[in-house]
C-alpha cells in the first residue's frame, strides 16, 4: 500500500472523510503498536483489548488531531497512558502484572514454518522483557518501537531525562545478560 | 556522545530484538479496527436524500390536499351522510358536525399520549445517556475541575486534570485551567 503522504496528512485526511488513508496510516502502526502494547503486557489477551481501545480513541478524536502533533508521537501517547491506567487498575485490583508464561501467545509458534531455534529465541526475549521491572520495559519499547528520543520518554512518562537514560542502561544490561548465549532466564 | 547514539541501547540487542520480537494483531482484531473507522466515517457522512425523496414527498403533498379539500366540501343536499347522526343531533347540523373535530377522538389523543409518555421518558432518558459522547464528558470534567479550583482544593484539582490528561490526550487543556493548576515546584 504506497502512499508517499506523512502520518499527520493520512489522519487529516482521513478526519476528512478519507477512508483509505486510514488504511495506509493502519498498515504503518499496527505491528509497532501491537508490538508495543504486547510486549509491555506479555499478554495477548490484554494487548489485544488495549491495541482495539488505542485505535478507538485515535479513530474518535480523528477530527481533534492536529497537524504540529505528530501521528506517531500521539498514537504512542495514547497507547503509553492506556498501559498506565491498565496497571494502575491491576494495582488497585490487588493483583500483579507479573509474567506468566501460559498467558503469552506465540506468535512466532503459530507459523509452520518457524524453527524450534527461532521460537525457542522469540520466547526467550519475551521473557526476559518480562522480567524488567514495568518502567525500565517501558522505556525500552518506547525507545524501540515508537523511536522516542529520551526527552520524549521522559516527558511522556513523567521522570526526567537522567532518569530514563538510567532505566535504558539497566533495561539494555540485563537483557543482554539475559540473552547472552548459555544465560538462563531467571524467575522475576 | 550524539543523541542518536544514546537511543541505540546496543545494537545487537536491537537487531536481537527486530528479529525476535515480532507480534502482530491477528486478523479479525484487524478488521474489526478496520470496520470501526469505515463506521465511524458512515456515522459522520451528511446523509443525502434518495433521489425519489422529492417526487415520493410531491405526490404525497398532492394527497393531502385533495384529501383535505375533499373533506371540507359540505355534502350535497340530496345526498344524505352514509353515517346516523348522533342521538339528539338534527339531521341540519350534521355538515357543520362532520367539519368540527370530533370529541370522542380528540378526548382519546391524550390518553394515548399519556401512554406513551414514561415509554417516550425511557427512550429519551437513554438516548441522552448515549448523547454524553467523550467531548461532554471530558468538558463536566473540566467543570468539575474548575469547580474544585473556585473552591480551593488545587491538590484535588490538579489530580483530576492529570488522571483526564492521562485519559484523553487528545484534549485540549484550556490555557488558564492548566495555568491555574500549575505546579509551583514545577
Amino acid at each position: 500500500m504506497n502512499d508517499a503522504r506523512s502520518d499527520d496528512d493520512l489522519m487529516l485526511a482521513y478526519a476528512r472523510g478519507e477512508a483509505r488513508a486510514f488504511e495506509v496510516l493502519y498498515e504503518r502502526y499496527r505491528q509497532p503498536l501491537y508490538r508495543y502494547l504486547f510486549h509491555a503486557l506479555g499478554d495477548r489477551a490484554s494487548a489485544d483489548d488495549l491495541y482495539q481501545d488505542v485505535w478507538s480513541r485515535i479513530i474518535d478524536a480523528r477530527t481533534r488531531f492536529r497537524k504540529d502533533r505528530g501521528f506517531k508521537r500521539y498514537a504512542f501517547r495514547i497507547a503509553h497512558n492506556r498501559l498506565v491506567d491498565h496497571w494502575r487498575a491491576l494495582e488497585r485490583q490487588g493483583s500483579g502484572s507479573e509474567f506468566d508464561e501460559r498467558t503469552l501467545a506465540a506468535p512466532a509458534e503459530q507459523q509452520p514454518e518457524s524453527s524450534n531455534a527461532r521460537q525457542q529465541q522469540a520466547h526467550q526475549l519475551r521473557e526476559a522483557l518480562m522480567q524488567l521491572s514495568t518502567e525500565q520495559r517501558e522505556a525500552f519499547l518506547l525507545q524501540q518501537e515508537a523511536g522516542l528520543s529520551l526527552a520524549d520518554i521522559a516527558a511522556r512518562s513523567g521522570v526526567g531525562r537522567e532518569t530514563v537514560k538510567s532505566r535504558l542502561r539497566y533495561a539494555v544490561k540485563r537483557l543482554r545478560g539475559l540473552l547472552a548465549p548459555g544465560a538462563e532466564a531467571a524467575g522475576p | 556522545m550524539s543523541e542518536q547514539r544514546k537511543r541505540a541501547p546496543g545494537a545487537e540487542l536491537e537487531a536481537q530484538y527486530r528479529a525476535h520480537g515480532q507480534a502482530e494483531p491477528d486478523a479479525g482484531l484487524d478488521r474489526m479496527i478496520r470496520a470501526r473507522a469505515d463506521q465511524a466515517l458512515a456515522r459522520s457522512r451528511p446523509r443525502r436524500p434518495a433521489p425519489w425523496i422529492a417526487g415520493l414527498a410531491s405526490a404525497g403533498a398532492l394527497v393531502l390536499a385533495v384529501g383535505l379539500i375533499v373533506q371540507q366540501t359540505p355534502p350535497a343536499p340530496d345526498m344524505a351522510p352514509t353515517a346516523p347522526p348522533a342521538p339528539g343531533v338534527s339531521d341540519d347540523a350534521a355538515p357543520a358536525l362532520r367539519s368540527a373535530p370530533r370529541p370522542a377522538r380528540s378526548a382519546a389523543e391524550p390518553q394515548a399520549g399519556a401512554a406513551r409518555a414514561p415509554q417516550a421518558e425511557a427512550e429519551s432518558a437513554f438516548m441522552a445517556e448515549l448523547a454524553e459522547t467523550a467531548p461532554d464528558a471530558a468538558a463536566r470534567q473540566l467543570l468539575e475541575i474548575r469547580e474544585l479550583i473556585a473552591a480551593g482544593e488545587l491538590k484535588a484539582a490538579r489530580e483530576q486534570l492529570e488522571t483526564l490528561k492521562n485519559e484523553r490526550p487528545e484534549l485540549e487543556i484550556p490555557e488558564d485551567l492548566a495555568r491555574a493548576l500549575k505546579d509551583p515546584l514545577e
